[in-house]
C-alpha cells in the first residue's frame, strides 16, 4: 500500500505545533512552539495572549516543519487539525491555517478531536489491542474511556467537577508553588512522604471522579496549620496529595479493566507525564498482567504529532471536513 | 492584475476578487460571529467560478483592524498562509483606511470606528487620501480637540453614519475596487510571516502587569 503522509496542526491552548506523520505512527518531524514562558508571569494561560502568539507564529512553525522534513505540502495526502475542545481564539488560528492549506493544495481536510489525539499518541509506542481502556488525565479532562475498536470512544466515567490537572494547579497555587504547578508537585512528592491525613476522593462503586473535595481539604489543612503557626512541609503535603489522587485514579481504572475484561490500558493527556501515576499504574498492571501503554514525555503535552496519528484512521475512513469546518471549543469525544 | 481583498475585522465579512479594475466576485455577509465558516468557502468560490488558479493571484490585501480581535485573526491567518505558501505579495490595510474610498471632494477624511464608553478609533487622511495621522484610540473629547487643528472641509466616515457636531458625516461603504487600486498610497507589501493584526488596544492582563 502507498505511504500516507499527513500534515497536522494543533493550536488548542498555548502550544503552536505542526507535524508530518507517515502511516499514522511514524513521525517525520514535529515542531512545537510553547508559550509557557510568556504565560508564566500571569500565573496561567491568558487566552487572548495565546491567540496573539498563535497568529504570529503559525506560518513560521509550518515552514520549519516542512523544511526540517524536506517535504512540500504537495506531497501530503491530507491536512489534519484540532477543531476542539480548547480555547476558541487559539483553535481558530490552527483551523483557518489548515483550511487554507487544504483549499490551496486541494487536499482532504481532517478534523481531529484533541482528546482523540492524546489517546492516539500511544500508537507511537505500540499497536493498540482492542478492546482497551484509556485513562484520560489532563488540565481539562479526567475520564475513563472504553474503546471497542478504532475510533469508538465510550465514556464509562469522568470527573463531576474539576479535572485532575486543574486540581493539581489549584493545590499548587495554595502552596505557593510556581506555575505550572502540576509537574512541581510530582517532583516534590518524590522528595516528601505521605504523612498528612487526606480523604480519598469519591471512593465509591462508580467510575466517576470528584476532585473539589480533596482540593478544599488541602486548602483547609494549609490554612489551619498556618493559623496554629505551624510550617507546612510542602514536600510531605505534595506526597500525601499525590498519593490519594493517584490511588483513586488507578483503583477505578483497574476495576474498569477487570469489569470490561480488557488486556491493554492506555494513559493519555498532560497528566500522563506524572511519574507518581505512572509508577502506580505500572505496578498494578504488572501484577494483573495488563499491557500498560504510556506516551513518551514529549507526547504528553500538546503536540501535532498525536493529531496526525489520530487523523490516519479518519483518512482511511474518508472522514473529511469541508471548508466551512467550525471550531468546537467544548466538543465531547464520541 | 488579479487582486483578492479579505476583511473579517467587523461584523461584516468581505471577500472581493478584482481583475483589472473590475470586481469579478464580491460577497459581504453579516455572519454573527462566525466568519470562519464563510471566509474560505467564499474565497474558494471566487476562484473556481472565475476559473482562476490560486497561484495566479497577483496580490492579496487583508484588513488588519482595529476591530474584533478574533475576527481579524481569521482573515489574517488565511492571508499569511496564502502569501507564504503561494508566494503571493500581501498588503495590509487598516479597517479605518478601508472606509475612505467611497467618497470625494473634501480636504480631510476622518474614518471613525465607535467603541464603548464614548471612545473611538480614528485616523486622518488628506485630500489625496494620504494618511497624515496614525490609527489611534481615544476619547470623543480628545477626538474633537484633534480635529480643531485641521482647517478645511472635513468629512467624518463611520459604520453607524452618526452625526458629529458641525462636521459633515456619512455612513461608510467599503469599495474593494478603489482599495485594490490605491493600496500602495499608504501601505507597503509585508512578509507574510510578519503580518499580524493591529490591535491598538492592550490586553487587560498585560495592562495590569
Amino acid at each position: 500500500m502507498k505511504d500516507i503522509y499527513i500534515l497536522a496542526i494543533e493550536s488548542s491552548c498555548d502550544e503552536t505545533s505542526v507535524s508530518i506523520i507517515k502511516n499514522g505512527n511514524i513521525e517525520i518531524n514535529t515542531v512545537v512552539l510553547s508559550q509557557i514562558d510568556i504565560h508564566k508571569k500571569f500565573g496561567g494561560v491568558v487566552p487572548e495572549i495565546a491567540s496573539r502568539n498563535h497568529v504570529e507564529n503559525i506560518t513560521l512553525v509550518i515552514d520549519e516543519c516542512l523544511k526540517k522534513s524536506n517535504m512540500t505540502v504537495d506531497e501530503m495526502d491530507a491536512i489534519a487539525v484540532t477543531y476542539g475542545p480548547g480555547l476558541a481564539g487559539s483553535l481558530i488560528v490552527g483551523v483557518e491555517a489548515a483550511k487554507t492549506l487544504a483549499m490551496l493544495y486541494n487536499k482532504p481536510l481532517i478534523p481531529v478531536h484533541h482528546i482523540a489525539g492524546h489517546i492516539y499518541a500511544n500508537r507511537f509506542e505500540k499497536e493498540l489491542q482492542f478492546p482497551l481502556i484509556c485513562l484520560v488525565v489532563s488540565g481539562g479532562h479526567t475520564e475513563i474511556i472504553y474503546m471497542k475498536e478504532n475510533y469508538s470512544f465510550e465514556k464509562i466515567g469522568g470527573t463531576l467537577d474539576d479535572s485532575v490537572g486543574e486540581c493539581y494547579d489549584k493545590v499548587a497555587r495554595v502552596l505557593d508553588i510556581p506555575y505550572p504547578g502540576g509537574p512541581k508537585i510530582d517532583e516534590y512528592a518524590h522528595i516528601g512522604k505521605h504523612s498528612y491525613n487526606l480523604p480519598i476522593p469519591l471512593d465509591d462503586d462508580s467510575y466517576n471522579f470528584s476532585f473539589s473535595g480533596i482540593k478544599s481539604a488541602v486548602i483547609n489543612l494549609a490554612h489551619n496549620e498556618k493559623q496554629r503557626g505551624n510550617d507546612i512541609n510542602v514536600y510531605d503535603l505534595s506526597a500525601s496529595f499525590q498519593d490519594v489522587v493517584t490511588e483513586i485514579l488507578s483503583k477505578k481504572t483497574m476495576r474498569a479493566i477487570n469489569e470490561y475484561n480488557v488486556k491493554q490500558l492506555l494513559v493519555a493527556g498532560g497528566v500522563s507525564a506524572n511519574k507518581g501515576l505512572r509508577e502506580k499504574l505500572k505496578e498494578l498492571c504488572e501484577k494483573n498482567n495488563v499491557d500498560l501503554v504510556v506516551p513518551k514525555f514529549s507526547y504528553c503535552t500538546d503536540n501535532a504529532a498525536m493529531i496526525g496519528a489520530a487523523a490516519y484512521y479518519m483518512y482511511l475512513d474518508k472522514r473529511f471536513a469541508n471548508l466551512d469546518l467550525k471550531i468546537k471549543p467544548t466538543d465531547k469525544l464520541n | 492584475m488579479i487582486c483578492l481583498f479579505l476583511d473579517t475585522s467587523t461584523e461584516v465579512l468581505r471577500v472581493s476578487l478584482v481583475r483589472d479594475g473590475k470586481a469579478i466576485y464580491d460577497r459581504q455577509l453579516e455572519t454573527h460571529n462566525d466568519h470562519s465558516s464563510f471566509l474560505l468557502p467564499f474565497v474558494d468560490e471566487a476562484f473556481k467560478k472565475n476559473n482562476i488558479e490560486f497561484k495566479d493571484l497577483d496580490r492579496l490585501i487583508v484588513g488588519v483592524g482595529p476591530g474584533s480581535f478574533t475576527g481579524t485573526r481569521v482573515s489574517i491567518t488565511v492571508a499569511k498562509v496564502y502569501g507564504y505558501s503561494m508566494n503571493v505579495p500581501v498588503f495590509p490595510i487598516s479597517s479605518l483606511e478601508m472606509m475612505i474610498y467611497g467618497v470625494d471632494g473634501y480636504d480631510y477624511y476622518v474614518p471613525v470606528i465607535e467603541d464603548k464608553n464614548d471612545k473611538l478609533y480614528f485616523s486622518l487622511f488628506d485630500k489625496n487620501k494620504k494618511q497624515i495621522l496614525n490609527d489611534n484610540y481615544t476619547s470623543i473629547d480628545m477626538f474633537y480637540d484633534t480635529l480643531k487643528s485641521y482647517n478645511g472641509k472635513v468629512l467624518i466616515i463611520s459604520h453607524s453614519g452618526n452625526s458629529y457636531n458641525e462636521y459633515d458625516a456619512v455612513k461608510s461603504s467599503i469599495n474593494s475596487i478603489e482599495i485594490c487600486a490605491n493600496i500602495e498610497n499608504n501601505n507597503e507589501q509585508i512578509n507574510p510571516h510578519l503580518l499580524k493584526p493591529n490591535y491598538i488596544k492592550k490586553i487587560d492582563a498585560e495592562a495590569k502587569l
